[in-house]
C-alpha cells in the first residue's frame, strides 16, 4: 500500500466520498468484471458492484492499515456477489423461473462491442452450470488471472481446493463451449 | 489418479500459476524432452485457453460500463455523503486539477507581480483593493481559500491582471464569478468546485441560471450529476424543473438522469408527474425506471438497491 493510498484511506474514513472515489477506481473494473461474470448479466452485476462499494464505503472505519486494502475490497465484492446469487437462487425456485434465463436485451448491446455476443451467452450459460464456488474459481482464476494461491486468500481456503474447484468448473465450461468452440 | 491425470492436472496448475517458481523451472526444463507433456500443454492452450484466454475477464468489459457504474456509484455515495466538502478535501481537489496549468500561468503570474511592485513605487490615488472584473474579461478563476463556517471564499481572479477578491458567498459579485468558472473552465474538477460552492446559494437566480446551465450542456456527467444535485427541490422555478425534465428524459448518461429524478422527487407539478410516469414505463434501464415508480408512489423515496 503506498502513501497515496493510506491517505485517500484516511480521508475516505472520515465520510469524503470523493477519496472514496479516486481509492476504488485502482480497483472497481476486476470488480465489476467480477461481479459481471459471478451473476451473468451487466444489469445485476451493476447492483452487486454498488452494493458491495457501499459497503466497502461504510464499513471503511473499521479497516485497519495493516491489511492489503485491495483484498479486504475483494472479499467484500466476493461475499456480495455469492450472496446475490444465493438471495436470485432462492427468488426463482420460489417464482419457479428458468436458471438459463437469457440476459436482458441492454446487457447484450452492452457487452457487443468487446466481446463477440454468442461467445458471451454461451459462457453465461455454461457459468450458470457451475457450483458457486467452482464459478468464484474459475472467474477469479481463469477470467480475471489471479494465481491460485491469491484466489486461496479470496475464497477462504486451501489452494488445493482451489484447484478442485477451478478444475472441475474448467472442464464444465470447455464441455459446455465445445460446440461453439469447435463451429 | 492415473499418470495421465497427473500430467493434466500438473499442466492446469502450471497455466494458472499454481506452482512454485522451481516447480515453474523444473516444468519448462521437461518440456523440451517429455513429447506428451508438451502435447498435453499444447490441447489445453489450444481448447478454452484460446478461446477465452485467461485474464481475458477484465479487459472484454466495455468502457462505457465501467464509467456508467462509476457514476452510478457517485449519485449512491452522494446520498450517503451529504455534508459539505472539507477544507482539505477542496484544496486537493483544486490543486489537482489545476496542476497542469500552474506551469503555464507561472511566467505570467511573475509578470503581473513585476507589474504590482512597480505600481506600487509609482505615485498615484488610493482605489479599491479588489477591482471589479466582468465576466468578459475573466480568463480564470481559483479559490485560494475557504471558511466553510463563515462562508468566507477567497478567490484569485486572473484577467487583464491578476486580483484577489474576498468576500462572503452570499455576495452577487462572488456568485457571479464563481458562475463565471462553472460555465468557462476547462477543467471538470474546477467546474465540480464552483457547484459545490454554490448549490447553497439557489436562492440567486442567476446562480440557479448558471447551475442549470451547467446541467444541460457540461460535457462533463460528473459536473451535470452534481448541478442536478444542486438544483434539487427547487421546481418551483419554471426553468430549473424544465431542464430537470429535460435530462431525466434525454441525458444519455444514466446517473444524470438517476440525480434528476432526485431533483424532481418533491415536485407535484402535474408536467412533472407526466414526465415520471413516462420514464417508470419506457425508460431503458430497469434501476431508473424502478426508481421513478418509487417517486411516484411515496414521493420521498429510499434507494431500491440499498
Amino acid at each position: 500500500m503506498d502513501d497515496e493510498e493510506r491517505d485517500l484511506i484516511r480521508r475516505a474514513q472520515h465520510g469524503e466520498g470523493w477519496a472514496f472515489e479516486q481509492l476504488v477506481r485502482r480497483y472497481d473494473r476486476p470488480i465489476l468484471a467480477l461481479a459481471r461474470d459471478m451473476v451473468g448479466n451487466v444489469s445485476d452485476a451493476q447492483d452487486v458492484y454498488q452494493g458491495a462499494l457501499l459497503a466497502a464505503f461504510l464499513g471503511l472505519p473499521r479497516f485497519r492499515m495493516d491489511s492489503d486494502f485491495s483484498t479486504w475490497l475483494y472479499r467484500i465484492a466476493v461475499n456480495k456477489a455469492l450472496r446475490f446469487r444465493r438471495q436470485r437462487q432462492r427468488r426463482r425456485t420460489q417464482y419457479e423461473a428458468s436458471a438459463a434465463a437469457p440476459p436482458p436485451p441492454g446487457a447484450a448491446v452492452a457487452d457487443r462491442q468487446v466481446l463477440d455476443v454468442e461467445l458471451r451467452q454461451q459462457l453465461d450459460l455454461a457459468l450458470a452450470e457451475l457450483s458457486g464456488q467452482e464459478r468464484l474459481a474459475f472467474t477469479l482464476c481463469h477470467r480475471q488471472g489471479l494465481r491460485i494461491d491469491r484466489a486461496a486468500e479470496l475464497m477462504e481456503c486451501s489452494a488445493g481446493s482451489v484447484k478442485s474447484y477451478l478444475f472441475r468448473g474448467r472442464d464444465k465450461v470447455r464441455k459446455a463451449l465445445g460446440a461453439y468452440m469447435e463451429s | 489418479m492415473t499418470n495421465r491425470q497427473a500430467m493434466r492436472e500438473r499442466v492446469l496448475s502450471y497455466l494458472y500459476g499454481g506452482l512454485t517458481s522451481a516447480e515453474v523451472e523444473a516444468f519448462r526444463q521437461e518440456l523440451a524432452s517429455n513429447a506428451e507433456l508438451a502435447q498435453c500443454l499444447a490441447a489445453e492452450e489450444t481448447g478454452l485457453h484460446a478461446h477465452l484466454p485467461v485474464g481475458n475477464g477484465l479487459t472484454d468489459l466495455p468502457d462505457s460500463l465501467v464509467d456508467e457504474s462509476r457514476l452510478l456509484l457517485r449519485a449512491a455515495l452522494r446520498r450517503q455523503v451529504r455534508e459539505p466538502l472539507s477544507m482539505l478535501s477542496q484544496w486537493s481537489l483544486w490543486l489537482g486539477a489545476i496542476a497542469p496549468r500552474l506551469i503555464w500561468t507561472g511566467g505570467s503570474v511573475a509578470l503581473v507581480l513585476c507589474g504590482v511592485l512597480l505600481g506600487r513605487v509609482m505615485p498615484g490615488p488610493s482605489g479599491p483593493r479588489a477591482p471589479a472584473l466582468t465576466a468578459e474579461t475573466l480568463v480564470d478563476v481559483e479559490v485560494r481559500g475557504y471558511d466553510a463556517a463563515a462562508g468566507r471564499i477567497e478567490l484569485e481572479l486572473v484577467g487583464l491582471a491578476t486580483t484577489h477578491v474576498e468576500g462572503d458567498l452570499a455576495d452577487p459579485q462572488i456568485q457571479a464569478l464563481l458562475s463565471a468558472a462553472l460555465l468557462g473552465d476547462l477543467e471538470a474538477g474546477s467546474r465540480l468546485l464552483a457547484v459545490d460552492l454554490l448549490r447553497h446559494q439557489t436562492a440567486s437566480s442567476t446562480t440557479r441560471q448558471a447551475l442549470t446551465e451547467a446541467l444541460l450542456s457540461d460535457e462533463n456527467p460528473g459536473v451535470r450529476i452534481a448541478a442536478a444535485a444542486a438544483l434539487s427541490g427547487l421546481g418551483a422555478d419554471d426553468g430549473v424543473r424544465r431542464a430537470l425534465q429535460q435530462v431525466l428524459v434525454e441525458d444519455d448518461n444514466a446517473g444524470v438522469r438517476v440525480a434528476a429524478i432526485e431533483g424532481l422527487r418533491n415536485i407535484s407539478h402535474d408536467d412533472t408527474r407526466d414526465v415520471m410516469e413516462r420514464v417508470s414505463r419506457f425508460e431503458p434501464n430497469p434501476y431508473i425506471r424502478a426508481e421513478a415508480r418509487h417517486a411516484l408512489d411515496v414521493g420521498r423515496a429510499i434507494p431500491t438497491h440499498l
